[in-house]
């Protein structure tokens, strides 16, 4: 076989071969990325909200509220998760942010815990203006190469009951 | 006589998977949601299904002409150079086409918001791969030309 010949089937077979891969990182970190999301993302709607936003109040007339919720990762390889939760005013200013971010193993699940304090004047601010509950929950996988993020904006809304 | 066998039968390939198999996959999917339900007003509030599956068609008829002329002339034929590294170019654009639900120009990073919320998807690490995988084929394409045309100047 002449050289020219034997350059051409390597460079064929290497231009298959890293084709092979990359369309299989791709679809393992898709697939990963789509469940491991959608998942959350049906686990934090099928909660109650009393079971998902919990709310104490201290003796100074603090609040603290905790937004709690499990992410599963039916997926192949590892994600990681962030959560965020931020309260504004009426006017736009933040009243209180808090986030979590954890890292979880394919086939495992753990909890995402974002708690928010409330000093007294700010939570005179929470109760008599309609505030607005900013949620972004976002989880990347494949080195935190890839992601997916979703950004919830609920406003002007009663605080779920029971807290 | 065997290669017009092989450039059909590629062409045909494209021909089936981009435009025949979308095309009736897009139609039971819209028999599946009539008109007037939540998800069929949902899907066109917010993507351009039809647009896509068209514009996918029309790159799967350029994929399949130029795959036809790239595989019925000879190796050293600059026409095989030019149809390999265009069907090159024509399958990144398709690859963006998709990442982007449309919108090519996003490189893999897009935006879509519904009703209340926003979803982001960040691709931009597949493109990456993609443009590599681009590199690799254009440069095996040029390299496979030059020894194809060099044999065949030796053979003269």
């Amino acid at each position: 076989m002449g050289n020219g010949k034997r350059i051409t089937k390597i460079l064929t077979i290497v231009s298959i071969v890293a084709s092979l891969c990359v369309y299989a990182v791709i679809a393992v970190s898709s697939y990963t990325l789509a469940v491991s999301f959608s998942e959350s993302v049906m686990s934090l709607q099928s909660q109650e909200g009393e079971e998902l936003l919990e709310m104490t109040t201290d003796p100074t007339g603090g609040l603290t509220l905790t937004l709690r919720f499990t992410v599963h990762n039916p997926g192949l390889i590892e994600v990681s998760v962030t959560l965020d939760l931020m309260i504004l005013s009426s006017g736009g200013e933040v009243i209180t942010e808090g986030r979590d971010s954890k890292r979880i193993p394919s086939g495992s699940s753990d909890e995402l815990v974002v708690s928010l304090y409330l000093s007294p004047e700010n939570t005179v601010i929470f109760e008599t203006s309609p505030s607005v509950f900013n949620v972004d929950f976002e989880c990347r996988t494949l080195l935190d190469l890839i992601g997916i993020a979703i950004s919830i904006e609920i406003g002007g809304e009663e605080l779920p009951s029971g807290a | 006589m065997r290669k017009i066998i092989k450039a059909v039968f590629f062409a045909a390939l494209y021909i089936l998977t981009l435009v025949v198999i979308p095309n009736i996959g897009l139609g039971y999917a819209f028999q599946l949601m009539p008109e007037g339900t939540p998800m069929r007003m949902f899907i066109e509030e917010t993507i351009d299904l039809r647009g896509i599956v068209t514009s996918i068609s029309i790159i799967g008829v350029i994929l399949a002409i130029l795959t036809f002329s790239s595989n019925v002339v000879e190796d050293w034929s600059p026409i095989k150079l030019f149809s390999s590294i265009a069907s090159s170019f024509v399958g990144f654009y398709m690859f963006l086409f998709l990442m982007g639900l449309g919108n090519p120009s996003s490189m893999g990073l897009n935006q879509l918001s519904v009703y209340v919320a926003t979803v982001v998807w960040d691709f931009r690490f597949f493109v990456t791969l993609e443009l590599l995988l681009l590199g690799i084929r254009v440069v095996s394409e040029i390299i496979k030309f030059y020894f194809a045309r060099k044999e065949r100047l030796a053979g003269l």
